[in-house]
């Protein structure tokens, strides 16, 4: 097979295997050193022993084995479609939404202007040191809210929300 | 297809990338981080290889680019450490400092120790042609330069490997193994 590269001026406009790196050939290097047609013994003879040398290295040290994807990996990534990421998301938005919707209600009730149904029955509260606590202290006590206790507009939103998951979907496809 | 023929060729070149690796590193991870970065740049840059050589010649080239950076950065990262070492008050080391490259005893056994001593160009037309076994024109489609190059790089790469060996059979006759060791107190 003959050489691409007869003369250095062959080699001008080239481009190497690598894009960073530099090339091996130097412009200042000269070609044309002596080189006799026979090489002396005592280099053939080291020749010879580098190969054996790299013969012997690649039989102590062969290359390791390739790595492959185990199968189980790859099929729990496959079935993790991109849908599913969004479902996930979109609930934890709801979720957040409620809690926060949950937690303004319950800042309003002391007022009593947005209890609907479920009055709490006030009751004072004994101290350990005996003492009563006046009854128009605003309670503390933790409420859970469902979806019903929800008004109109909140229910509204919650349930724009769910039905933007599918919409979401269809986006992301 | 060009993700295919990646497959293809790493299944058809990885050891031969690993042995040249192997000759050129002096030991087994680094040859492996070198050919995992070789089938990591065919996989990322395979369409710049538009045919004009086979795939091993530019397998190669992108090896020695690697292997030639690695040293590089080796070189700068001992030079610092032997500042350090050497600005350290202290007695002077029984046994080799943390800098001393790694390197597998067979290895250094080898003639290739010696190899990785001379200049890029020769050290690596010797390992194509002596360990890779490599054409002439091969290795000057690998290196990019004339065939006459090539040649040259060969016959003054052995000639020198030749001195270098001869001096070193004077050194092992007249020198201490470790700097401050007296042969004397050895006996």
């Amino acid at each position: 097979m003959p050489s691409r590269y007869d003369t250095f001026d062959d080699m001008a406009g080239d481009s190497g295997p690598n894009r960073h790196a530099p090339r091996v050939f130097q412009p200042h290097e000269p070609a044309d050193l002596p080189v006799p047609e026979e090489w002396p013994a005592d280099l053939e003879a080291l020749a010879e022993q580098l190969s054996d040398d790299a013969r012997f290295l690649a039989e102590r040290y062969p290359a390791p084995t390739r790595l492959t994807k185990p199968k189980s990996v790859g099929s729990a990534i496959v079935s993790k479609s991109p849908g599913h990421a969004i479902r996930r998301f979109a609930a934890v938005i709801a979720l957040c939404l409620i809690g926060g919707a949950s937690l303004s209600f319950w800042r309003l009730q002391p007022s009593g202007d947005l209890l609907p149904s479920r009055q709490m029955t006030r009751v004072p509260v004994e101290t350990a040191a005996g003492a009563t606590l006046p009854a128009n202290m605003p309670d503390v006590t933790p409420t859970t809210v469902g979806f019903q206790d929800l008004t109109p507009p909140e229910q509204e939103a919650v349930l724009d929300l769910l039905e933007g998951d599918d919409e979401l979907m269809r986006l992301s496809i | 297809m060009p993700q295919e023929n990646v497959q293809r060729w790493s299944d058809a070149y990885h050891a031969r990338i690993f042995r040249a690796a192997m000759v050129l590193s002096g030991n087994p991870w680094d040859a492996d981080d070198l050919t995992q970065e070789t089938f990591l740049v065919l996989a990322e840059q395979i369409d710049r290889f538009q045919g004009r050589s086979q795939p091993y010649t530019w397998l190669y080239g992108v090896l020695l680019n690697l292997d030639r950076r690695l040293r590089r950065q080796d070189g700068v990262r001992r030079r610092k450490l032997r500042v350090l070492w050497d600005n350290e008050p202290g007695e002077t080391p029984a046994a080799p400092p943390a800098d001393a490259p790694i390197e597998v005893a067979e290895w250094k056994r080898s003639l290739w120790a010696e190899v990785a001593k001379l200049p890029d160009g020769q050290r690596q037309a010797l390992v194509l042609r002596f360990s890779e076994q490599l054409s002439y024109e091969e290795i000057a489609e690998v290196l990019e330069c004339p065939l006459g190059t090539v040649k040259s790089r060969l016959f003054h790469g052995l000639a020198s490997l030749r001195e270098r060996l001869a001096g070193t059979a004077d050194d092992l006759r007249t020198a201490p193994k470790f700097a401050g060791e007296d042969v004397q107190h050895a006996i």
